[in-house]
């Protein structure tokens, strides 16, 4: 005796959220099915194993039926197939959307194409997520690219509007849009004690400084791109590490100002005319393509590691770019 | 030219990509009613196009607005090749023929297509003028309202109940080997959508005709089925109940209290008789008096005699079977009290015109059923032959005229004089080669009624009404034997009532109805099945009708021994809602029977069940023996516990006792049926023994009994039953659910003996109800109610059970315990979003409450209010439900229930959908009509869409979708009293081929939560006023 047919059904269509979990992890049935009896489904309701994967079954089919509405969120309130509650409904959109902090540092600022489609066998290899749960992640970055690409305004609110993702979750997607579109590099191995939140704050203050949009709201161009104009102001910044009485002039305000304040106050009076040179050639050279996608590793090289070296606290960080920025303004050139 | 009927075709969205090149679609609409057609212009290169077409008007007959469906066709333009058909809507128009009813359709109807499913939506309008005709009602029947719903609508009272109608109508059937055609199965399939459609239009029209000229206006219960008799044609038939109702005005509406759910009639009586006022049934207390031990199972059976007529038609044997008081013939009420005589004279008059005293009901106005007599069922084995002229369905109209004569006397036999909680229904075996074999089956509840209903100008008069609700109280009055004690139809124990201690009543009930609101029950009620298998020979023709009515008895026998079996083991004492299925396959027929059981507080207690060996030699048979029955004793004395049935111990009394030697007497008087066979008669008492005996001696008993230890029990927090309300749990939150499940299953050895499929058989259903308990788990204590299953052998070696239920959860005063573990449930299924903005809320309800309930409906106030709101601003009047479903963003903005916006238009209205006749602790306002939809899906690329179950999986959504759309657009939010009648699977897995057929109805109404009910008035007053206002009393 076998079951040939076996559906479930109800008007309002049901899920059972760890089952959700399971799918989008990429688990197959059986899988999913020996998660759950260890996790004791059974004893609790005396339920045998062929009811567990009769469950299991219905609820992946309803799921993989869902699938299709779920690539485009707005459609799921308004169709008529399923009745879902509003609710459950972004549960199932946000859930759907979430990606793995791992996964999602090895394709951050590689292009979208299908060359990298192809190897996420060896991405799923390296971080431990399923295949499949790489493939749902990686196209729903394809899908967002794909959509804020054509639209104007700005991008965190175009994520949110046309895939109903919650603040959070919209603005991580806007930097990894970002990030692909800039496609910074960041598999480097000096980039590797970077964790995906980190490269998002970058990816965030990136999007409301340096882009279009930024700068003038009203301009019917999207917040993707750095601006083009900005990039070729940042050349004229050369002119303080080329005239050396500005140098001076700016590291003794630099110092004047930093002075007892922190304990790296040596150090930073020592390196500052290095330090310097290092920020302003990696913003003096953001106009080639090729250097933008190097820059957090430039930045990485030619200013993180001289300051950890020199044992500087977030703090000291803090505090030194500050005022490097502050005197720089006091500065006649730049009056 | 009675009716000028509007159409406009608005927009259509998520339509599919016709043309690969743009990904773009030219769509535009065929709109199509009898021979006219209409067409909106192209729209060119959208998905989601804007038609905002003009009326489109057709002139017609009113007989062809019942008739036919207005369809719509969705195409692609294509200007070198023919134009690709996108998808269709079928939209009934009946429901705007009354005035009563809706007086617009409007809204986003899913466009389907049988081998794609559903491809995007269409917005339609649809609205009809009906001219003022002073003669119309003569020429067709619009405006005679049809209900699904088996008791009288919560909104209207009872004036006066007719009686039966019934209709049939025949066709060929445009296709019947799908697969072998020439023709293009999805032409063909489209074309029998349409035919099934244009058919049950007519009979629906020709059931209202039946209806004006009994001088009724509704028809309740009303019952449509499809047999699809293969080559010999497709026959759509219907039975009802023809009734007078009134509208209740909203003053005088009665109110409902959530837990009688039967109580929504006023005491139509005027004189309001103190024994009809349900205080008093609370006053009554049953006494303790006398308690019997003697059990003995009223049951008789008889077989007609085969008649073999090889004329034209082969008629093989019609094998009846009476459950609990009926004799064949037996002599009745010579001998009757001159209360009853005075009783029967009484309503005979009123019934004795009508030719068939039926009624579809389950549910009855309070005082309407005087006494329950017992399940009277008939089944008979018809050969069908190719239906020669269409026009003149004689045959099938003489074979259902058979069955429901017989039927009749089977009622008659009972003292009874007429038959309630009637229905009918056919089990087709299809064969490629032969005539195919059908079983035609019709059971009900043999009852007195109340004469009151029947007749005209006899509403008020009181006098001798008076006197029978006297002689029975209305509390205990149904139990009441309607025959004669003297001279009983079959041996049954009768003992005086336990609740009145004046009238007889039998020791055990047996009914197809549901359990009255006067009813008084100790403990809980629970949900009884039994189930049957039994081989058969292959075989054709003559021969295999022979053998299976020669089956039939046995297989009634068996299932009712096993009903006894497990009600007794629940100590219980009365089923309702009895429902017994019988389905024939080419090797083996299946029998499922399913009841709830009560304990009956007026019925005497049940006996035990003694098991006895009848060779008690061996000393280790005999300690098998003991060990059997303690474990049947101590599984008694659980379910005791479980169902909290505790009545009161009762002393033995001498007045109770039955007077054994009159009845053995009577006995022999019991004239003998017409049956010459052997089988004539079956004696289904078990004797006369004390107690309940099971006699182990052979291995057939020893299987029942283990199968009757062997029903898994129902897990804690769970309660089900088939009936509408849960006897015993009165309290109850807003529905919540309904479900469908469907399951085939592949038998891999085709050898096998009665007792192995037996096995397998029982085990499938319990696995279905295991499967249900599993994924309710989250939900305890919730109760399922009108728990069916369906079960049919599709194919050799296949059986397909089909199971759909209503989830309830009772709102109790629970243990603070319970509430606990309740509210952890809740979190792990993450449903613990209650919203508690909701304005309404009963403080005591959060509790219980789920977040998905309250969500859904303060959606729906929220629309609630923005109707009223748009209506007061003085916007146009019937655009409210179109606004409801378009795109606007109105809905969002006014949200006050997420902080996240869905910028994605106004939701999508929530429908819900139930089995049972209304929704629990919510108020019916109006009945909008009834849905009655046929569907074909079929598929080629069966692999591709996830396998037959992905592929029954999609097509059920998708007919719960469209009955949605169906329902928000006459303006309702929900589908009470919905059924699948028909699903009907097949498939070929070689040629990755699959089709189903699914039929579904319902009614369509409108409802507001008991707790809403201040905010509604407004909104109704005004939607009235604002559309014909014909319909003022809303």
């Amino acid at each position: 005796m076998s079951v040939e047919l076996d559906v479930f059904v109800g008007n309002t269509t049901i899920m059972d959220e760890e089952v959700y979990q399971f799918w989008l992890d990429g688990y197959t049935v059986n899988d999913a099915v020996k998660v759950r009896m260890e996790g004791g489904v059974l004893e609790e309701c005396e339920a045998s194993a062929e009811v567990l994967r009769s469950d299991t079954m219905d609820q992946y089919r309803t799921f993989q039926m869902c699938e299709r509405l779920l690539h485009s969120p707005a459609k799921l309130a308004n169709q008529l197939l399923f009745q879902i509650p509003p609710h459950r409904q972004a549960m199932l959109i946000e859930r759907y959307y979430t990606f793995d902090g791992l996964f999602v540092r090895e394709v951050l600022g590689k292009k979208l194409s299908k060359g990298t489609k192809k190897d996420l066998d060896d991405v799923s290899a390296k971080t431990g997520v399923t295949l499949k749960s790489c493939r749902r992640q990686f196209d729903n970055f394809k899908r967002v690219f794909k959509v804020v690409e054509e639209l104007k305004g700005p991008l965190v609110e175009n994520i949110r509007q046309h895939f109903l993702l919650s603040d959070k979750l919209a603005r991580d997607y806007a930097a990894i849009v970002f990030f692909a579109n800039n496609r910074f590099e960041t598999g480097k191995k000096k980039l590797h004690y970077l964790t995906f939140q980190d490269f998002a704050f970058c990816a965030g203050q990136l999007i409301s400084n340096w882009t279009v949009g930024a700068l003038d709201n009203m301009v019917e161009d999207m917040d993707v791109d750095l601006e083009k104009e900005f990039l070729q102001d940042l050349k004229e910044l050369k002119i303080l590490i080329t005239d050396k009485d500005l140098l001076d002039q700016h590291k003794s305000l630099v110092c004047t100002a930093l002075r007892g304040k922190t304990k790296a106050f040596n150090e930073m009076e020592a390196n500052f005319k290095n330090l310097s040179r290092g920020l302003v050639n990696i913003a003096a050279k953001l106009t080639n393509t090729k250097d933008v996608r190097d820059f957090f590793i430039d930045l990485v090289e030619k200013f993180i590691e001289p300051c950890r070296s020199d044992k500087w606290t977030a703090g000291d960080m803090r505090l030194y770019l500050t005022h490097y920025t502050n005197s720089a303004h006091i500065l006649d050139t730049f009056k | 030219m009675p009716g000028k009927l509007k159409a406009k075709i608005v927009a259509g969205r998520h339509l599919p990509v016709m043309d690969r090149a743009s990904d773009l679609t030219d769509a535009f609409v065929e709109v199509k009613f009898g021979n006219t057609t209409f067409k909106t212009d192209v729209f060119p290169k959208s998905l989601n196009p804007q038609w905002n077409s003009e009326w489109f008007k057709f002139e017609v007959d009113d007989e062809d607005l019942q008739d036919e469906p207005l369809q719509i066709t969705v195409l692609d333009h294509d200007t070198y090749s023919a134009n690709d058909a996108i998808g269709k809507v079928y939209i009934d128009i009946d429901p705007l023929l009354s005035c009563e009813a809706a007086t617009v359709i409007s809204g986003w109807f899913p466009i389907y297509d049988t081998i794609h499913g559903i491809r995007g939506e269409i917005n339609v309008l649809v609205k009809v003028d009906l001219f003022n005709d002073l003669n119309r009602f003569r020429q067709s029947s619009c405006g005679v309202k049809f209900f699904c719903t088996t008791s009288i609508p919560r909104c209207y009272r009872v004036a006066l109940v007719h009686g039966f109608v019934e209709e049939l109508v025949v066709n060929e059937d445009p296709e019947y080997q799908w697969i072998d055609r020439i023709r293009t199965p999805r032409a063909s399939n489209e074309a029998r959508q349409r035919l099934i459609s244009l058919m049950s239009g007519e009979l629906q029209r020709k059931i209202g005709l039946k209806v004006l000229e009994m001088g009724g206006n509704a028809v309740v219960g009303y019952l449509q089925c499809f047999d699809l008799e293969g080559e010999s044609g497709l026959v759509v038939r219907a039975i009802g109940t023809a009734c007078t109702l009134d509208k209740l005005s909203p003053g005088t509406a009665p109110n409902t209290t959530t837990h009688t759910n039967t109580h929504t009639l006023p005491n139509t009586a005027p004189a309001s008789n103190a024994c009809n006022s349900p205080s008093k049934d609370s006053k009554e207390s049953p006494l303790a008096h006398g308690c019997r031990s003697t059990h003995n199972s009223p049951v008789h059976s008889t077989c007609s005699s085969q008649r073999l007529s090889h004329s034209q038609n082969f008629s093989v044997s019609v094998p009846t079977l009476v459950f609990t008081g009926m004799g064949s013939g037996g002599s009745v009420g010579k001998e009757a009290g001159p209360l009853k005589t005075l009783l029967r004279q009484h309503t005979q008059s009123a019934l004795e015109q009508r030719e068939f005293p039926i009624f579809t009901l389950t549910c009855f106005p309070p005082g309407f059923l005087v006494h329950v007599g017992g399940v009277v069922s008939t089944r008979s084995v018809k050969l069908l032959d190719r239906i020669h002229n269409p026009d003149e369905p004689e045959t099938r109209d003489a074979w259902w005229e058979e069955i429901r004569q017989e039927i009749k006397s089977h009622a008659k036999a009972l003292g009874c004089h007429a038959v309630v909680g009637y229905s009918e229904s056919t089990s087709i075996w299809y064969t490629l080669y032969f005539k195919e074999v059908c079983i035609l089956s019709a059971s009900g509840t043999a009852a007195m009624l109340n004469p009151r209903f029947m007749r005209e100008g006899c509403l008020d008069t009181g006098g001798s009404d008076h006197r029978f609700e006297d002689a029975s109280p209305p509390s205990c009055g149904f139990v009441h034997i309607p025959y004669d004690e003297f001279n009983m139809p079959f041996p049954a124990q009768l003992t005086y009532c336990y609740h009145c201690r004046r009238q007889k009543v039998p020791d055990v009930l047996f009914t197809t109805i549901d359990l009255p609101a006067e009813a008084e029950v100790t403990g809980k009620g629970c949900l009884i099945q039994a189930r049957l298998c039994r081989t058969k020979k292959k075989a054709q023709g003559e021969v295999n009708a022979t053998s299976i009515s020669n089956l039939l008895p046995f297989m009634e026998y068996e299932l009712h021994t096993q009903l006894m079996n497990k009600l007794k083991l629940r100590s219980m004492n009365a089923l309702f809602g009895l429902r017994i299925q019988i389905s024939v396959g080419e090797n083996m027929l299946l029998g499922l029977a399913s009841a709830t059981g009560v304990y009956l507080s007026a019925l005497p207690a049940p006996g035990g069940i003694q098991i006895a060996g009848k060779t008690p030699s061996d000393l280790s048979y005999d300690q098998h023996i003991s060990t059997m029955q303690k474990r049947i004793d101590d599984t008694i004395a659980k379910n005791k516990e479980l169902y909290n049935i505790h009545p009161p111990e009762c002393i033995e009394e001498v007045v109770g006792s039955p007077i054994p030697d009159r009845q053995r007497s009577s006995r022999l008087f019991r004239s003998t049926s017409e049956s010459s066979d052997e089988l004539s008669e079956l004696d289904l008492s078990h004797g006369k023994k004390d107690a309940f005996v099971l006699e182990i001696d052979d291995t057939d008993a020893v299987e029942d009994i283990q199968s009757l230890l062997t029903d898994a029990p129902i897990p804690a927090g769970f309660y089900s039953c088939n009936t509408e309300v849960m006897p015993g749990i009165y309290n109850w939150t807003s529905g919540l659910q309904m479900f469908t499940s469907v399951r085939v299953y592949r038998l891999s050895n085709a050898n096998l003996t009665n007792q192995g499929l037996n096995k397998i058989f029982t085990d499938l259903c319990e696995n279905l109800l295991k499967s249900l308990y599993f994924k309710l788990r989250s939900m305890i204590p919730c109760c399922l109610c009108h728990l069916n299953f369906t079960v049919a052998v599709p194919e050799e070696e296949l059986i397909q059970v089909r199971g759909h239920t209503y989830l309830s959860t009772p709102l109790q005063s629970w243990s603070g315990e319970n509430e606990e573990q309740l509210q952890f449930s809740m979190e792990l299924c993450g449903e613990s979003t209650i919203s508690n903005n909701q304005p309404t809320a009963k403080p005591s309800a959060p509790s219980v409450d789920y977040g998905s309930f309250a969500d859904r409906c303060s959606t729906w106030l929220e629309l609630l209010r923005l109707k009223a709101h748009t209506i007061r601003r003085g916007s146009v009047k019937t655009i409210s439900s179109s606004e409801r479903c378009s795109p606007l963003p109105e809905g969002r903005s006014r949200s006050l229930r997420s902080t996240r916006s869905l910028p994605c238009g106004a939701p999508v209205t929530v429908v819900k959908m139930t089995p049972l006749s209304f929704l629990p602790g919510t108020r019916i306002v109006k009945y909008l009509g009834i849905i009655n939809m046929f569907f074909i899906r079929e598929t080629t690329s069966l692999r591709e869409e996830g396998g037959v179950s992905g592929f029954l999986h999609s097509f059920i959504a998708e007919v719960f979708a469209m009955v949605r759309a169906h329902v928000a657009a006459l303006g309702g939010n929900a589908l009470v009293s919905y059924s699948m009648k028909e699903c009907v699977f097949m498939e070929n897995p070689n040629k990755n081929q699959a089709q189903c057929l699914i039929n579904v109805s319902g009614d369509a109404v409108i409802f507001i939560r008991e707790s809403d009910q201040e905010a509604i008035p407004p909104l109704l007053s005004s939607r009235q006023t604002s559309s014909t206002g014909a319909d003022g009393t809303t």
